[in-house]
């Protein structure tokens, strides 16, 4: 038996669950080790918590694309696996209603990738002859997250927030079994299983200001969203392109419904800022998968035959920030620069065969200031390796590198002079 | 203050500027969507998609009610010039065979008339006779056998709807011949009388109308002991040959048919379905496809062992046909609607088994998928009766029924992808 595996950025360990989950905050949190949940900010909207929307001062709005590559290796075979991919990552809106104490924000991001790709090349005894075969496994798709929001201050030292979140999206899975008889048919099995729900976030944080020096601040933020629960419809297909036939399920009907329980996400951080120099940040999610609950099966749960190899997800992490200029807006383009460096470290949300997948990463990144006021390009990336060459597992060894545009500006102006 | 270009709505500028950074921003995920789908195929996770892939397997479903069936048998050795489906030998003999059943067939020809014989005169006509390349034998091989060629009576056609055994009247022997196994060519040497009496009719312009054709059939009285049934060749150009003095003129055929009545095995193999062509017998079966829902289907092969020891007994032969029909039969409101499912063949190994995989891989695809409305109630092996190039005979396919000490039986089996519950 041989077997030739292609991960793509979200990794084989992306069939597992809904797919491998995607951190989302701004592009300054993703540099500084994805911990966002306490960062504020009046030029990035963290969308990790909906409390830190209402620190915005300009209507901002930001968009990024990706690129990863993935190297894959395990201890089952010689070969590696290599992948390469883009992605668009998340697009915001953000609007003050009344700058620096009330904001609205909309957030259209990736909640969870699917994106993997692997071959099987085996033989099987028919007719007391083998057929040689290749069975090609491909998964793609995954969930989208809508979040509509507000975050207000209740006073100088408090603030707090809450979004609506949609989830929807779509699970694809193709497996395409091709024998080299020519007598034999290729078979096309896709399943395509839809998801969508809705869920809600609830966020605080809590400043305190002048600790150490008349500029500094100090925030600790937590918040929570919501187990959610989505409704699935899967459809499984035969064939390709137009010539599909739809495989009817036991019952008889053309798709199979049921239920997914997503479990909730608690987020948690600390952050320290001296002035506009530098700042430093911490912090944490966790996301209890072993309480993952489907009445249809997933990637590594199947509720009939009892087969549950999710666990429990976190991720702790944390990163310094440095400008040189500060808040001077005189000075160089490079001393108004931003340096970042971060780091992280995450529990996956899958066990494969009892074996945890840890994911270690650093994160980096520069922010280029604009000479449009409130601009900025964010050059980030993401190196790091995830799981393991121990039994069944694979380590990925991964390299990504993001381009993030953030831009913000007084949006309605009431001109004095026509 | 800056100058923005853009529409201008009351008191309210617009978000994007001359100097905006989203065209710079476009052209970067542009590129980064570029480089998305580089990939190696090299690669690793075999043990991580084990658990997640549907691996192929294998399920032999027997077939059960194994079993002969008589059907009204067309006339499926008829042909003519206009039938695309040449029609390509005649049979003709008398064979006596308990274990496959009596047979005995006449054959039936009639002729084209070459253009240049309406330029001849009656005069010219000296000498006519009928020579046919023997390609075909079904019985003891060692006979010599009788036969007697007939003026046909009466009009007759190329009508497949005419029973198998349909005999056509004819008159007096014109002709005898004894044809044995030496012999490389049927010839009948018609006699002067019958030259002089039909030459005007040979070189003249009624010729379609006024010639009717001959019948070979054995000669009277004879009694097989095993007996023989030949087969001759109705492809070559030449049938009916007419000499003058200076040239010799060749009749093809028109028409040829092989009358055969066959009766059934009186002492039928044991353990063997004895079933021939020719003789309005089908082989029928039944497998059941319901239990395994719709799973992928990647083949489905149709493998009948062949027990090719009756197939020569000494110097007594019964060939096996070069190919077979399957159809699955579905009967709707008890009227039976048959499906062309594709063509059996002999394998290497012996076994009569199905050609075209793929096409009957599909079939029963759909059956998996649309039981209610593409299951077969049972399956039926004819002799073909569509495809070119399939000359009569009494071919034999001597199917091996499952029993004590039988390790290759007839069997469907099924290669999915997925497991079968």
């Amino acid at each position: 038996m041989q077997a030739q595996g292609q991960n793509n950025y979200g990794s084989i360990y992306s069939l597992y669950g809904l797919g491998e989950r995607v951190e989302t905050g701004s592009s300054q949190s993703a540099m500084l080790g994805h911990a966002g949940a306490a960062l504020r900010s009046g030029s990035y909207v963290g969308l990790t918590n909906p409390a830190l929307w209402a620190d915005q001062g300009v209507t901002t709005f930001s968009a990024g694309a990706s690129v990863a590559t993935v190297r894959g290796e395990d201890g089952l075979t010689d070969g590696t696996s290599l992948g390469t991919a883009g992605d668009i990552s998340a697009l915001h809106l953000g609007i003050p209603l009344l700058p620096g104490r009330l904001g609205v924000a909309v957030a259209y991001r990736p909640y969870s990738r699917v994106n993997y790709r692997a071959e099987v090349e085996d033989s099987l005894l028919v007719e007391g002859t083998y057929a040689p075969y290749s069975l090609n496994q491909e998964g793609a798709g995954g969930l989208q997250q809508l979040s509509l929001g507000v975050g207000v201050h209740l006073g100088p030292a408090v603030q707090i927030g809450a979004s609506a979140e949609g989830l929807f999206g779509t699970q694809e899975f193709l497996q395409r079994t091709r024998f080299t008889d020519l007598g034999f048919l290729e078979t096309r099995e896709a399943r395509s299983t839809r998801l969508r729900g809705l869920t809600g976030t609830v966020g605080a944080v809590v400043s305190a200001r002048s600790l150490r020096a008349e500029d500094d601040a100090l925030s600790i933020a937590a918040s929570l969203t919501f187990p959610a629960q989505l409704s699935a419809t899967r459809t499984t297909t035969l064939g390709e392109s137009l010539d599909r036939d739809t495989l009817q399920t036991p019952d008889g009907s053309v798709s199979l419904d049921g239920d997914v329980t997503l479990p909730l996400t608690a987020r948690g951080g600390l952050t320290y800022r001296s002035g506009g120099r530098w700042l430093a940040t911490v912090g944490g999610s966790y996301e209890p998968w072993s309480r993952f609950e489907s009445t249809i099966p997933l990637g590594g749960y199947d509720p009939a035959t009892g087969l549950d190899l999710l666990s429990d997800r976190w991720r702790v992490g944390g990163g310094v920030e440095v400008t040189p200029a500060g808040r001077d807006l005189r000075a160089s383009a490079l001393r108004r620069t931003s340096y970042r460096l971060g780091g992280y470290a995450e529990h996956g949300l899958y066990a494969p065969s009892g074996e945890d997948v840890m994911t270690m990463a650093l994160t980096g990144g520069i922010s280029v200031p604009n000479r449009l006021t409130g601009a900025r390009f964010d050059l980030g990336v993401e190196a790091g390796t995830r799981g393991s060459t121990t039994g069944v597992l694979v380590r990925d060894s991964f390299l990504k590198g993001t381009l993030t545009i953030n831009f913000g500006e007084r949006w309605f102006v009431r001109r004095r002079f026509d | 203050m800056r100058k923005l270009r853009g529409p201008r709505w009351e008191g309210v500028r617009p978000l994007v500027s001359d100097r905006s950074p989203v065209r710079a921003f476009a052209a970067a995920a542009f590129a980064a969507l570029a480089l998305s789908a580089c990939q190696d195929p090299a690669g690793v996770g075999l043990g991580l998609i084990d658990e997640e892939q549907s691996d192929p397997s294998v399920r032999v479903v027997a077939l059960t009610d194994l079993d002969t069936l008589v059907f009204d048998a067309p006339a499926i050795g008829i042909a003519d010039v206009s039938n695309p489906r040449t029609q390509a030998r005649v049979l003709v003999g008398d064979v006596r065979d308990a274990q496959f059943g009596d047979a005995r067939a006449v054959g039936y020809l009639d002729l084209l008339q070459p253009a240049a014989a309406r330029q001849l005169d009656t005069d010219d006509v000296q000498r006519v006779w009928i020579e046919l390349p023997r390609d075909y034998a079904y019985g003891d091989t060692t006979t010599a056998l009788p036969l007697s060629l007939h003026a046909i009576q009466g009009s007759w056609s190329a009508d497949p709807s005419y029973p198998s055994d349909t005999l056509f009247s004819v008159g007096a022997a014109l002709a005898t011949t004894t044809v044995t196994d030496a012999d490389t060519t049927l010839r009948f040497d018609l006699p002067a009388s019958w030259v002089t009496a039909n030459a005007a009719t040979l070189v003249g312009d009624d010729f379609a109308e006024g010639f009717e054709g001959f019948a070979i059939q054995p000669q009277a009285g004879y009694a097989p002991a095993p007996g023989l049934v030949a087969g001759f060749s109705t492809l070559a150009s030449a049938s009916l040959r007419l000499a003058t003095a200076e040239d010799t003129l060749f009749f093809a055929l028109s028409e040829v048919f092989s009358s055969v009545r066959a009766s059934g095995p009186t002492a039928p193999p044991a353990g063997v379905l004895p079933a021939r062509r020719l003789s309005g017998t089908a082989i029928r079966f039944e497998a059941d496809l319901a239990s395994f829902g719709p799973l992928p289907l990647a083949r489905g092969l149709l493998t009948l062992p062949l027990d090719r020891s009756l197939t020569q007994m000494g110097s007594f032969v019964r060939p096996l046909p070069p190919v077979a029909v399957l159809y699955g039969i579905r009967d709707l409101d008890g009227t039976p609607t048959r499906t062309l499912l594709g063509a059996l063949d002999i394998t290497d190994a012996g076994d009569l088994a199905i050609v075209d995989t793929r096409t009957f891989t599909s079939a029963l695809q759909q059956v998996l998928l649309s039981p209610a409305t593409a299951s077969f109630d049972r399956f039926e092996i004819r002799p073909d009766v569509t495809l070119d190039s399939n000359p009569a005979s009494l071919d034999v396919l001597p199917i091996v029924l499952p029993g004590a000490g039988v390790t290759s039986v007839p069997r469907l089996s099924l290669t999915f992808v997925g497991r079968p519950s």
